[in-house]
């Protein structure tokens, strides 16, 4: 048995929203967790707008140039202390016979030769070390954090909406509506998740667009489930009756009446949908199916580490593990205590 | 059911059974705030003794009971050293988890208030007695405790208790999931029986049965009770001893005979009289704070005289009212339940029409069906002689601002994403009343003032306010649009005794300025006679009885009107 | 219970043609010319032409829709477009590889999350319970190709602990050699989510009052929580498991590209580079009935686990 609610002599009244938020900022972990996701948002930001790392696909080492930790010294299959002796090519006359392209390379270096007009010194050594391409490892990690940040953000902006719309309509209206959206639910339910994605991905191509479209039009029925069944929940509800005996219309209480009282619930959805859908890009790039390879994200960092590993180069791993996993962990943490925050009663999921 | 049994000077007179002596018990809430429910409160139960504890919600009831149990959750709950709990002398708040933990069911038990909730769905009700027969060492073997669940089942009154001991508790009535929690509770012979609101959760006609019955068992079976209830009326019949609790303080305690002869206490005289009596209609209920202000005459109050006369106007006419749910039944097929049926009755105005019936007889479903909030079937509902249903939902958009409705639960009807500033001016704004926003604030202003509550208020969340205020906002909001006719769907139910008094007081306040119809709907006779000028009894959807309500309480005709009315608990029986 | 069947499986049928239509326009009107995917790089119009009619591309939409259906009914999908084997042959050899490392993880990852909600459970609310929920939602967020390539290089490559890829034709080898450590990574990926959704159905049963009943009838706390609670909470545990189940045969895309493991997930994966419909078609298909006769099976389990469920 608890005290009745008495009413406060606090003498500005907490809305929702502002509770909600005194709530989540009151937590320590909220506050570190928010401070970290919002690095990445900025960094993302500037990288998007051409600010930093809009050169990541320059060569600025050489190729594996160790990180700075490891020194110039550490060995380097470019040659430094190279632990593999490169075997080099002369070309003669014999070789010049068998070669078809022979004829046109002196057209061919001609060309590239414009091509050339800045001759970087490659480093040895960069702060996180190099590529296969010499391509620097901090720069490409932001912009690969650009592009997969902004395929979750864009794709469960995409699902939270439609699945919000569709489960609104569903759940409010019934009859007719409802068992036609229903059946569209039962049908993109019937066939795992994944084989969805991959049968979206099979047929549209490749592309950030696509990818995003792709996974938030497969990404949707769990938002739809849970604002339908909270929106049936809600309509029989009092107030909604009370709206209803006063004269609202439908829409009215739709969005006006009962959208704020679910809308906490997509949010929560919003932000978990982020991380889900980042780590279903990372997996779709892996697979080749996801962003084209002459993009980056962090999906196709990971594809590139597996050939990389066999030589001994780990650092491109480490740092694409890190980097995404201190984002995806501080925005897990962040969906719960956002949960916690804005659904005190809910127990987690 | 009599009055106090006949041994309870002797009963007082011998060791207590149960001593709950200075109990004081905290819960940490957060990590700061902690909340005092008990402030060292002190009571006895004497063997073969019934002592009710009696209280409006927050008092604390509850809490000393589950602390008896040893059921308070151990992660928040402190109870202070001085505390001292002593079961037949031994002191139980020495004891270990495990060892109080076996007292528990063996000897002391307790039922609680819903009992659909408090049984286990996956079990059978066989299963379950069988449990508590085995856990305490009752019955030797499965075959016997089996034995002992069917005669235990038939001992507390349930029909045909063999075949029934393999049923699931959802299978059964509420009535006789209640009876099967208390068979769980006397299986092992305890010495003490808690009854924790054993009866709210149950229709007025069962409640009486199953309130018997415990009396009967207690009588047969020597055992004590210590009964928790909101209801003073309730406890006349049943207890020998009265503790009245309010906010975790004991106001009074004492035998039952003085409680209610000679009640020492200003709070517990309030409680007594803020309750609407059948017998009684003053022209305004006394409220705690009248008796808390000092000594205040509740015969000094005039009576108030209702019943409608042929010459008032009329402003409702419903005409066999008919309102059916589709109820699938196999492949296809589909059945009609019939919700209400053929329900006729006439409004005057500035008059009250209340409905009184039990769950499932129909009468919220009668009041929505008339406010279109449900779409009837069948039959007509007239204002001014136009037929509400048959108009188009345009159509009626004008007639939704004559009729308005109040519910039952304040909490749930109130937007809480809504400011009580957004919840006034909605219905202004919908309807287009006033011109601009400024002057409905201003209207929204004086209908807040107008139902007790001030200016400063409209910025607040519903969460901020207590039930009865929260009721009153809804109140409010209804009378923004000046209606004439207000369906009061169980408006007090949900609130506490002294907080029922304030918002029926305010009901008759309303409908005397402003001359509003009232359609009052409620299981609570009490209250039902207080503010009726007509009565209409319903049940399985059909109206039994209509008529004017001091007639009716008077002289009921129909045989469930009579049943009705003779379970009301403290209604005094001259034959 | 017999007309009960009768009625779901005829419930299903629009869903199921909801998937052919959706498979359908997924692939003839979005997927482009499969003719032009079939004759790969030579272009010939000929040629092309030719495996037009063969596909009866030619037909109007309707008849294409008719074809298909016909596929459908007949459980005939033609032949892989790169291999040239039967779709059905290339299912019944590629399932049985990934149940072989599924019903593994499935079957472990059930016992050790639930005894670990029940422990979790136990002290609900105390530093434990939260560290331990903290650190599933920190598992669960991180990626499964993490994990995948990770293990692989430290365990298998570094450690050299197990085999870093491979797969043999025979079971036991594939048990013993190949399989645990693919298992023990998938476990590792799904037991965080898994123990975090227990917990949650059981805490929530802990807070029903028949819960308190049982211990006012004297019952120990651990009585309460077997006998009690996680009988409630097993319906929807175990309903979860079973919605999990057709899963299991399409095993996982991720480690069965990267440990070389000839099953369902990665023939899809190559299917989907290799823009081989018929494969694609003929798995989600079949996937999709399987999901409905799932759904059937959880019913059943229902009615089975919970008294309140009446099927009619």
């Amino acid at each position: 048995m608890t005290a009745p609610a008495k009413s406060s002599s606090a003498p500005v009244s907490e809305g929702f929203w502002r509770a909600a938020g005194r709530r989540l900022f009151a937590d320590p972990l909220a506050r570190v967790c928010i401070a970290i996701v919002s690095v990445y948002f900025v960094l993302a930001a500037l990288s998007a707008a051409g600010l930093i790392a809009a050169d990541w696909n320059e060569e600025y080492g050489v190729s594996y140039a160790n990180p700075w930790f490891l020194g110039e010294d550490y060995p380097n299959p470019q040659g430094r202390n190279s632990l593999i002796s490169q075997e080099t090519m002369v070309i003669d006359d014999k070789q010049r016979a068998v070669d078809p392209l022979a004829p046109y390379y002196d057209e061919i270096e001609e060309r590239a030769m414009q091509y050339q007009l800045t001759q970087r010194e490659l480093r040895w050594t960069l702060p996180l070390g190099a590529d296969k391409w010499g391509r620097d490892l901090v720069r490409k990690v932001i912009k690969a954090g650009e592009i997969s940040i902004t395929v979750g953000i864009g794709a469960a902006l995409l699902a939270v909406m439609v699945g919000t719309f569709l489960g609104a309509i569903g759940g409010f209206f019934g009859g007719r509506t409802s068992d036609f959206l229903e059946w569209v639910y039962n049908v993109f339910t019937s066939v795992p998740y994944i084989l969805l994605v991959l049968a979206f991905a099979a047929v549209t191509g490749k592309g950030i667009n696509t990818i995003i479209l792709v996974l938030g039009f497969t990404g949707w029925t769990s938002v739809y489930r849970l604002i339908r069944a909270e929106y049936i929940k809600q309509r029989s509800r009092d107030y909604v009756a009370a709206a209803d005996a006063l004269g609202a219309s439908s829409a009215r209480k739709v969005f006006i009446h009962i959208l704020p009282n679910v809308s906490h619930l997509s949010l929560v959805q919003l932000s978990q949908l982020v991380v889900d859908f980042i780590k279903a890009e990372v997996i779709l790039s892996f697979l080749g199916l996801g962003v084209p390879p002459d993009s980056v994200s962090w999906g196709i960092m990971i594809n590139e580490v597996m050939t990389e590993l066999v030589l001994g180069k780990w650092w491109q791993l480490a740092t694409v593990a890190i980097v995404m996993s201190v984002f995806v962990v501080s925005f897990g943490l962040f969906t719960d205590l956002l949960r916690d925050a804005l659904d005190p009663k809910a127990t987690r999921r | 059911m009599s009055t106090a049994s006949p041994n309870t000077q002797q009963a007082a007179a011998s060791p207590a059974l149960l001593e709950v002596e200075n109990l004081t018990v905290r819960f940490r809430l957060g990590r700061q705030n902690e909340f005092t429910a008990l402030h060292g409160i002190s009571y006895a139960v004497a063997p073969n003794q019934t002592v009710a504890l009696v209280g409006e919600s927050g008092s604390g009831k509850t809490v000393s009971a589950l602390a008896v149990m040893d059921l308070l959750p151990r992660t928040n709950t402190i109870i202070t050293p001085e505390s001292r709990l002593r079961f037949n002398g031994e002191p139980l708040l020495e004891e270990s988890p495990a060892q109080r933990r076996l007292r528990c069911g063996g000897q002391i038990s307790m039922i609680f208030q819903d009992p659909m909730t408090s049984l286990n769905p996956v079990y059978s009700v066989g299963e379950q007695l069988v449990e508590i027969l085995q856990l305490h060492a009752i019955c030797p073997t499965r075959a016997a405790a089996r034995a002992r669940a069917i005669e235990l089942l038939g001992e507390v009154g349930i029909p045909d208790p063999r075949q029934k001991v393999k049923s699931y508790p959802h299978e059964l009535s509420g009535g006789q999931q209640q009876r099967v929690m208390i068979a769980m509770a006397i299986a092992c012979a305890p010495r003490l029986l808690i009854a924790d609101e054993p009866t709210t959760a149950l229709d007025v006609t069962i409640q009486q049965q199953i309130l018997e019955l415990l009396v009967n068992l207690k009588r047969s079976r020597g055992m004590s009770m210590l009964f928790i209830t909101h209801d003073l009326a309730l406890v006349r019949e049943v207890a020998d001893r009265v503790v009245v609790m309010n906010q975790g303080h004991i106001r009074e305690s004492g035998a039952t005979g003085q409680i209610f002869e000679a009640p020492a206490d200003n709070y517990t005289r309030a409680l007594l009289a803020c309750r609407p009596r059948i017998d009684r209609r003053p022209v305004k209920l006394p409220v705690v704070e009248d008796f808390m202000k000092g000594s205040y005459d509740i015969d000094s109050v005039a009576e108030r005289e209702r019943g409608v006369d042929s010459d008032d106007t009329v402003v409702l006419e419903v005409d066999h009212l008919r309102k059916t749910y589709p109820v699938k039944t196999g492949w296809f097929g589909e059945k009609q339940f019939v919700a209400v049926d053929d329900v006729s009755f006439r409004l005057a105005r500035g008059k009250t029409l209340g409905i009184v019936g039990e769950s499932g007889s129909g009468k919220t479903t009668l009041g929505k069906a008339i406010l279109r909030l449900h779409e009837a079937q069948g039959g007509s509902v007239r204002m001014n002689g136009v037929d509400l249903l048959k108009l188009s939902r345009a159509e009626f958009q004008p007639y939704k601002r004559q009729m308005q409705i109040v519910f039952q639960n304040p909490y749930a009807s109130l937007n809480p994403r809504f400011t009580i500033s957004d919840i006034l001016l909605e219905p202004m704004r919908i309807h287009n009343l006033h011109a601009g926003d400024a002057e409905r604030i201003e209207h929204a202003t004086a209908l807040l003032r107008q139902v007790g509550l001030s200016a400063s208020d409209l910025r607040k969340y519903p969460h901020e306010f207590s039930g009865g205020q929260l009721q009153r906002i809804s109140i409010a909001r209804c009378l923004a649009l000046k209606p004439d006719i207000l369906v009061c769907d169980e408006p007090v139910s949900a609130l506490d005794v002294s907080v029922q008094a304030q918002v029926l007081n305010l009901f008759q306040a309303l409908q005397d300025e402003f001359a509003i119809s009232y359609l009052f709907i409620s299981h609570d006779l009490n209250v039902v006679k207080y503010i009726s000028d007509e009565i209409m009894v319903m049940h399985n959807g059909a109206m039994v009885e209509y008529g004017n309500a001091d007639e009716l309480y008077r002289n009921p005709q129909h045989p469930y009107t009579q049943r009705l009315l003779a379970a009301i608990p403290g209604r005094q029986r001259h034959s | 219970m017999g007309r009960y069947f009768i009625r779901r499986l005829w419930q299903t049928i629009p869903t199921l043609a909801g998937v052919i239509l959706l498979v359908f326009i997924l692939f003839n009107l979005f997927g482009g010319d499969p003719a032009a995917i079939l004759a790969g790089k030579i272009v010939s119009p000929e040629r092309i032409a030719t495996i037009r009619e063969q596909l009866g591309l030619n037909e109007p939409l309707w008849v294409q829709l008719w074809i298909f259906v016909k596929q459908v009914m007949t459980f005939d999908f033609g032949d892989s477009w790169s291999t040239g084997e039967s779709v059905a042959d290339i299912i019944s050899q590629k399932a049985p590889v990934s149940l072989t490392i599924m019903v593994q993880v499935w079957l472990l990852d059930a016992i050790v999350s639930i005894s670990l909600a029940v422990a979790v459970a136990y002290r609900r609310g105390s530093l434990t319970d939260r560290a331990v929920m903290g650190i599933c939602t920190a598992a669960m967020s991180i990626s499964l190709l993490l994990y995948v390539v990770i293990g692989q290089y430290v365990l298998g490559y570094t450690l050299d602990l197990f085999p870093v890829l491979g797969w043999s034709d025979s079971l036991w080898t594939n048990l013993t050699t190949y399989a645990p450590l693919p298992v023990f990574l998938l476990l590792l990926v799904s037991i965080a989510p898994s123990l975090r959704l227990y917990r949650t159905f059981i805490v929530e049963e802990t807070t029903h009052d028949y819960v308190r009943t049982a211990r006012a009838k004297g019952a120990s706390e651990n009585r309460v929580m077997f006998v009690h609670v996680l009988r409630n909470a097993l319906i929807p545990i175990m309903t979860n498991m079973a919605m999990q189940l057709p899963g299991l045969f399409v095993g996982s895309f991720v480690i069965e590209s990267v440990f070389s493991i000839p099953g369902l997930g990665k023939e899809i994966v190559a299917a989907v580079l290799r823009s081989d419909f018929p494969v694609i078609k003929a798995i989600t298909i079949y996937l999709a009935i399987l999901t409905m006769l799932v759904n059937l099976l959880v019913d059943l389990l229902y009615s089975w686990l919970d008294p309140r469920v009446q099927l009619k």
